[in-house]
């Protein structure tokens, strides 16, 4: 079989790039200046300060380029992100160094069932009298502020009316007098214990009249708990994190923190001229009357300012020079660790960078690498890399239309989410072999997504368990909720979607855009037939047939999967027809057996191959890579499809440890 | 000062009356004028043309679209017949296309990578010298961030599908769709109650941060290949801006209550077009451009019952029933815009006229008609005054396609601001615009 796939590599690679053979180059290439993306940023001063504020949730959208927005070319900077930045920088500092116990708002979104209710638009909306339950987090007994936003659909003599339950006092009565055209937000202060305090939010005067029409429902967006608001003031360990030395006024207590402080959020030590420097703003602060404090404050906002920060750094001796020169220690350690865990480097990293062991010895590379999957910032690759490439974080974009999928819900859709996360992470921590992964026999599921699929109960109402698919209809990847769900249309599945998806993502053979003036066909109010009937043009039109003769088979092949996933045999009343061929010729009847085709494929290899170098480069694809690809596509297969083994070799490649500059 | 607690603070301004005249209308001693601003309205996947266009020209234009607008009429003028044609994509991409060149009626290039090409934009043209002095040259809002996969349309990049903004051919201007984030840029270096040697002295302070931050780049460029000065270059103009804009005067300015972060999609379109009125009331700047979605947007219109996606109910194909879900969200996105005009009407300037007598409005979409996705005949709506400069209270078509970049010329112009020409294919002002 490997052999096989191999042979037939040649034939595939040419087909995707239009091109085969030549030799494998020694040019590394080189990678643009590259701005921290959302992400990164996010994780980056989680690791740094160890906060729970992620600044970059409101900066702009990242750029995305060649399926990823991780491609340095393509992060533009604008003049709205460095003013982002600058406040954030200070928000950061200030969070970091608070001298009281952290005061923090926690949201809670309505979880837990009842039968009195159902979720809807994100939040919890209750038909009949009931209740829904969260659980905060109280660091110190004191006073708490909880916040709920809530409306009421009003009927009847009264408003409707929440109760709020806290432990050891009286329920809270509150009259929602609000309606959906504008929530109300309803405030009290409470006494909490220390530890967990549940809190239930509930609804208590149901009021239905069938002769007058009249309904009295009560929704419930969210409960907020900020605080604590009062209470003893404590050091935080985060701030004796960054605040190295109690002597602030010291010259040498100063240059400690910062240079420190730079070091790592740098990735490099900095030079004496620039810890000088930052130093330098504490005579800033004293200038106007202010504390050591308040001048090691600004220095440690400049450096979160700074390039130095923002950018990831690679200096070149020579820029002009297009001898591949080797990655510093340094340099290296923040590209694995932006690899991996999109996020600066720890201190076991760091230490290896400034032994020199990292950048002087391919087995320290590799045993970082190892040793940093097994991290659970690993998770980051699953998220950011297996995130776009499969489409899952689009999930939660679009709803599906509520009165045609009425069970798709909040808790389905955290389900599906987390489904394509674990199953992805199989491949990655266990070594699932990848040529498993369109084919695989298992899942992971909770009782809601097992009860949504048809499997028996797995007694776990949120956590996800492995069980086998073996009398199931679904296999692999693409019978999984999450990609179903976001290959489709509120209304209705789209096989073109599906059919493209694979041609982009797993083939790496994008269909051409269509024509001007096609475009898709009317919704009926009175279905006339089954979507893959009212697509027959796309075979009957020859401008069409070019490309959707071979996109559409393979969304017909998961035809018996609906718009949110569900299984079923009929569409619109009309049977599912799920046959279809591949460009090959080759005949399926199916889901199953369509994935085993494609596993068959060498295409799909090499194409995985192509996307995971895409994400590790970051860089727009040159002609050196195609021949990069193809080598580590064959070393792929022929070692068995490790990811693993996989990620150590594109860690290990020319292209990752070192670059060159440009003429 | 102390931002956190400023911006906890917020919510003890409740009980101030929401437009205070605690702030100088008059704050802008230098310019004695009319305070002339412009706002670009954005709607994504087209009109449904038979509903929009009034059947007779005139000022006794009857629309079932624009009925929402209906107050306002003697403030609107209503043009059908323009053109965009540099808006057309090369083979596929409409949307983003359209978009790009929306504002610049440039012809965009189309990839997906780092080379992208655009023109500037009419906002962009008129923010220095109509907000000249403001604390913000302009301000860009819009409801959706971006999708967070796949192509952004047919190979063309992000930045078009996304930004109507282009301060250059190469600089995209992103927009805020948060509106509690917006609310804390505005606001949260504001302090209505620090003293003036509080004020001065977070001026030193911010100024010290970002001459350091600049100082880096500096000396960091100097060891750079080409490409990367080139993008360390975008950081560095950023930081100077940026550094200029610190050391302007502080405006005082009562803000009201900060809004959500968390709202749904049609409650978010309403807090930004508040944050609009509230920028135009504190005088913060006096060009916005506000997109109420992305190029070829998928909102699911929940708040009027439909639970298609935009994009795709936009492809009709002629089905009645779809035109008919078309109508309904393109009456709601109007109702959006007579908001927004709402709001501006009750904002009194220095000049005794409301800030809708002295702005224009400039609301259009990115294509014609969503099936079609053809760039001519666009459906366009000026809205305001100009300061007593704009024609306003009928509905004129043109014959023969005029250049909507002649229309962004004419809007310059009675914003005070002469172009000679503009875009691909803007030569003169467009005729039957102004008074």
């Amino acid at each position: 079989m490997r052999a096989l796939l191999i042979a037939a590599l040649g034939a595939a690679a040419a087909a995707a790039i239009g091109c085969g053979g030549g030799d494998t180059s020694e040019d590394p290439g080189r990678v643009t200046l590259h701005r921290l993306n959302n992400a990164e940023y996010n994780n980056t001063v989680r690791d740094l300060l160890g906060t729970k504020l992620q600044p970059a949730n409101d900066f702009p959208a990242d750029d995305r380029g060649y399926g990823f927005d991780n491609v340095a070319d393509v992060l533009r900077l604008s003049p709205l992100a460095v003013e982002l930045y600058e406040s954030a920088a200070e928000a950061l500092i200030a969070d970091t160094l608070q001298v009281t116990t952290s005061q923090t708002t926690q949201m809670f979104e309505l979880t837990g069932s009842t039968t009195s209710g159902n979720q809807r638009d994100g939040g919890w909306y209750f038909f009949s009298n009931g209740s829904a339950m969260v659980t905060a987090q109280t660091p110190i007994a004191a006073t708490y502020k909880i916040t709920v936003r809530a409306y009421g659909s009003q009927a009847g003599p009264d408003p409707a009316r929440l109760q709020i339950d806290v432990p050891n006092r009286p329920p809270i009565v509150i009259d929602v007098t609000a309606t959906s055209s504008s929530p109300g937000i309803y405030e009290r202060m409470v006494a909490l214990p220390a530890g967990n305090a549940q809190i239930t939010v509930g609804f208590i005067n149901d009021f239905y009249d069938m002769v007058a029409m009249a309904d009295r429902n009560l929704w419930v967006d969210y409960v907020h708990v900020t605080g604590p608001l009062d209470g003893p003031q404590v050091d935080s360990e985060r701030r004796k994190r960054l605040l190295l030395c109690d002597a602030l006024d010291d010259a040498g207590c100063q240059q400690n923190i910062l240079s420190s402080f730079a070091k790592r959020a740098w990735r490099r030590p900095p030079t004496d001229e620039e810890v000088a420097q930052l130093v330098s703003l504490v005579g800033v602060a004293r200038a106007q009357g202010d504390t050591a404090e308040a001048g090691i404050r600004l220095a440690l906002q400049q450096v979160l300012v700074s390039p130095h920060f923002i950018f990831r750094v690679e200096v070149d001796p020579d820029p002009d020079s297009l001898t591949p020169r080797p990655l510093t220690g340094w340099e290296l350690a923040t590209r694995l660790s932006y690899f991996l865990w999109s996020s600066m480097p720890d201190d076991a990293l760091f230490a290896a960078a400034e032994s020199g062991a990292l950048a002087k010895d391919p087995s320290e590379l590799e045993r970082q690498a190892q040793r940093m999957l097994d991290n659970p910032k690993s998770i980051a690759l699953t998220d950011n890399f297996a995130g776009q490439w499969l489409f899952t974080r689009a999930l939660g974009d679009q709803d599906p239309d509520y009165q045609l999928f009425p069970e798709y819900d909040d808790d389905l859709e955290a389900a599906m989410r987390a489904e394509t996360r674990r199953y992805f992470r199989a491949f990655l921590e266990e070594d699932v072999p990848m040529d498993q992964f369109l084919v695989g026999d298992f899942t992971f599921v909770n009782d809601r997504l097992a009860e949504f699929y048809g499997l028996p109960p797995v007694s776990s109402p949120t956590d996800l368990v492995r069980v086998s698919l073996a009398n199931s209809p679904r296999r692999g990847f693409l019978t999984q909720g999450s990609f179903l769900r976001v290959t489709s249309n509120p209304k209705r599945t789209s096989p073109v979607k599906r059919g493209k998806w694979i041609l982009d993502n797993l083939l790496c053979t994008p269909p051409r855009p269509p024509p001007p003036g096609v475009e898709g066909f009317p919704e009926e109010t009175m279905a006339t037939g089954t979507v893959r009937d009212r697509l027959e043009a796309h075979r009957t039109n020859p401008i069409c047939a070019s490309c959707h003769r071979v996109m559409d088979p393979l969304g017909f092949g998961l035809d018996n999967f609906d718009a949110i996933g569900r299984y079923r045999t009929s569409d619109a009343g009309f049977p599912v027809d799920a046959t279809g061929e591949l460009g090959d010729g080759e005949v399926f009847d199916g889901a199953i057996e369509m994935t085993q085709q494609l596993s068959a494929n060498p295409g799909v290899y090499r194409c995985m191959v192509e996307k995971l170098y895409t994400y590790t480069g970051r860089s727009p694809f040159r002609i050196e890579a195609s021949e990069h690809i193809d080598a580590l596509t064959e070393r792929f297969i022929d070692k068995g499809f490790h990811l693993r083994g996989l990620l150590v070799d594109l860690v290990t490649h020319p292209f990752f440890v070192s670059r060159r500059g440009e003429p | 000062m102390n931002r956190r607690k400023f911006l906890g603070g917020a919510s003890a301004m409740i009980a101030l009356p929401f437009l205070s005249s605690l702030h100088p209308r008059t704050a802008r001693g230098a310019d004695p004028g009319v305070p002339r601003r412009f706002v670009g309205f954005y709607l994504p996947c087209g009109i449904v043309m038979s509903n929009f266009t009034p059947a007779m020209e005139g000022p006794a234009w009857t629309s079932p679209i624009l009925a929402p607008l209906d107050t306002y009429r003697s403030k609107l003028l209503v043009l059908t017949g323009i053109d965009n044609k540099p808006g057309r994509s090369e083979g596929g991409g409409d949307h983003a296309a359209g978009t790009g060149s929306f504002l610049t009626a440039k012809h965009v290039r189309k990839t997906a990578g780092a080379d992208i090409l655009n023109g500037i934009s009419l906002d962009q043209v008129l923010a220095k010298p109509l907000s000249e002095g403001l604390p913000l040259p302009s301000l860009e809002l819009g409801t959706d961030g971006g999708a967070a996969v796949g192509d952004c349309d047919t190979g063309y990049s992000c930045a078009y599908a996304r930004s109507i903004a282009w301060s250059g051919p190469t600089s995209p201007l992103p927009k805020q769709t948060n509106p509690a984030a917006v609310f804390d840029r505005l606001f949260a270096g504001y302090d209505p109650d620090a003293s003036a040697a509080e004020i001065q002295k977070r001026k030193v302070y911010r100024s010290s941060v970002l001459d350091g931050a600049l100082g880096d780049a500096t000396s960091l460029r100097g060891k750079l290949g080409r490409t990367d000065q080139a993008k360390l270059d975008e950081y560095l103009n950023a930081v100077r801006e940026l550094e200029l804009r610190v050391n302007k005067p502080v405006k005082v300015c009562r803000p009201g209550v900060r809004p959500s972060g968390t709202l749904p999609f049609h409650e978010r379109s309403r807090a930004m077009i508040d944050l609009i009125a509230i920028a135009f009331e504190c005088d913060l700047t006096r060009v916005v451009t506000f997109m109420l979605g992305n190029a070829g947007a998928g909102t699911v219109h929940s708040q009027i019952g439909i639970s298609e996606g935009h994009h795709e109910l936009s492809h009709h194909m002629g089905s009645a029933a779809n035109q008919q879900k078309l109508t309904q969200i393109n009456i709601w996105e109007m109702g959006e815009l007579a908001y927004l005009l709402g709001k501006l009407q009750a904002i009194q300037d220095s000049n005794g006229m409301t800030a809708l007598d002295n702005s224009i409005v400039f609301c259009s979409s990115e294509i014609e008609d969503g099936d079609a996705h053809r760039h001519t005949n666009l459906p366009v709506i000026l809205a305001g005054g100009g300061g007593g400069t704009i024609a306003t209270g009928t509905h004129r078509r043109y014959a023969g396609g005029p250049p909507m970049a002649d229309l962004f010329i004419a809007i310059a112009g009675g914003l005070g601001v002469n172009l000679a020409t503009f875009g691909d294919d803007g030569t003169k002002p467009l005729a039957g615009i102004r008074v």
